[in-house]
């Protein structure tokens, strides 16, 4: 559940990038870095890199100002792949108000998106055993690569996108694709502190 | 002292007087930081956070395979000249992580004992949680549209 600070007026939001091993979830951070105003940004962080020890997690924070008279940020987490970050993983997740699943477009990684997906499942399961319902866009990535190599994304989203969520064709070397997708994700969690009597409804 | 949760800033400042302890930092189990107090760099509180809310998540799963559902009550490093505390409680807000610091000043029974107390304290004084629909007024989506280009650079 997103934080609320009622008496300073605050929200703040956690969102994941969560993918297969190698399907660019830094890069997708660093894309994003590089791309928004630099004044609505941090630096990404990354944590547990020194001393040799195996980086957790890195994460970026976002400015989006105020929205309704509400302070609004954004941390972005890049959700580690490494088994020792299983628990780091499961906390972020277990904490997330919404999710961008990054999947390799390559059609010899379809396997790895899939256990990805269950693999994200299984993290946001509650401890009674039910998914947890968290808002997600899928990113099909890579496209920067020969199209002879990439699945379409109709073929991507039969296989991998069940819940018909958002999503976008994207390059995160090109920087095509990756804010689109964050700003779908954005605006879908924020709606959940739109008034239950909308406008025009 | 820094807050995000106000009420938490005199249970704090409390269990700091009575228990002699160095640093504290008060954050959710993800990791986002509710109070600090003595850190000087906000880059030490967010690591210390996403550290201290992995260890304690990593030993939630040890006890887990050791079939000890209830975990473990706290950890507790003894360095030479200081000395770690972490923990978690529960709150009405969620599951909370408390990491202390304390050194020659102060003691583990101390910073145990007062650290119940400031348990007890916080989650009593924990305010009425606002519902999450009807935060935002109507018409916020324009508001929303204006602060994604602003963020994008595209206004």
């Amino acid at each position: 559940m997103p934080h609320i600070d009622a008496e300073r007026r605050e929200l703040m939001l956690t969102l994941a990038v969560y993918g297969a091993p190698k399907v660019g979830k830094t890069t997708i951070l660093h894309c994003i870095q590089d791309r928004v105003t630099p004044e609505r940004r941090g630096n990404i962080n990354p944590f547990g890199t020194d001393a040799g020890v195996a980086r957790l997690l890195d994460w970026l924070p976002l400015e989006l100002g105020r929205i309704s008279g509400w302070q609004t940020r954004v941390h972005l987490y890049a959700i580690p792949d490494q088994r020792h970050a299983d628990a780091t993983r499961r906390v972020i997740l277990g904490d997330a108000d919404g999710i961008l699943f990054a999947a390799d477009a390559q059609a010899g990684r379809l396997a790895d998106n899939l256990t990805a997906l269950r693999s994200l499942r299984d993290n946001l399961d509650d401890r009674d055993g039910h998914a947890r319902d968290v808002p997600m866009v899928l990113l099909y990535t890579k496209h920067d690569l020969p199209a002879e190599l990439l699945l379409t994304r109709s073929a991507l989203n039969q296989e991998l996108n069940a819940r018909a969520a958002p999503d976008f064709v994207c390059s995160a070397l090109r920087g095509e694709g990756v804010l689109e997708a964050l700003h779908s994700v954005i605006a879908i969690v924020m709606r959940q502190f739109a008034p239950t009597r909308r406008s025009g409804a | 002292m820094r807050v995000l949760e106000p009420w938490v800033a005199d249970p704090l400042t409390e269990f700091l007087r009575e228990s002699g302890a160095r640093l504290a930092l008060v954050m959710t189990s993800s990791g986002q930081v509710i109070a600090q107090d003595g850190f000087t760099r906000s880059l030490d509180v967010m690591s210390a956070a996403a550290l201290g809310a992995g260890i304690l998540a990593t030993t939630q799963e040890l006890a887990t395979i050791l079939e000890a559902p209830r975990g473990f009550g706290a950890i507790v490093h003894q360095g030479e000249r200081q000395g770690i505390w972490l923990a978690g409680f529960d709150t009405p807000r969620g599951r909370w992580i408390g990491l202390v610091v304390f050194g020659h000043e102060s003691s583990v029974g101390l910073v145990r004992l007062f650290f119940a107390r400031f348990a007890q304290q916080v989650a009593a004084a924990a305010p009425v949680v606002t519902p999450v629909r009807d935060v935002l007024a109507e018409g916020f989506e324009r508001e929303l549209d204006d602060s994604l280009r602003a963020l994008f650079g595209t206004r």
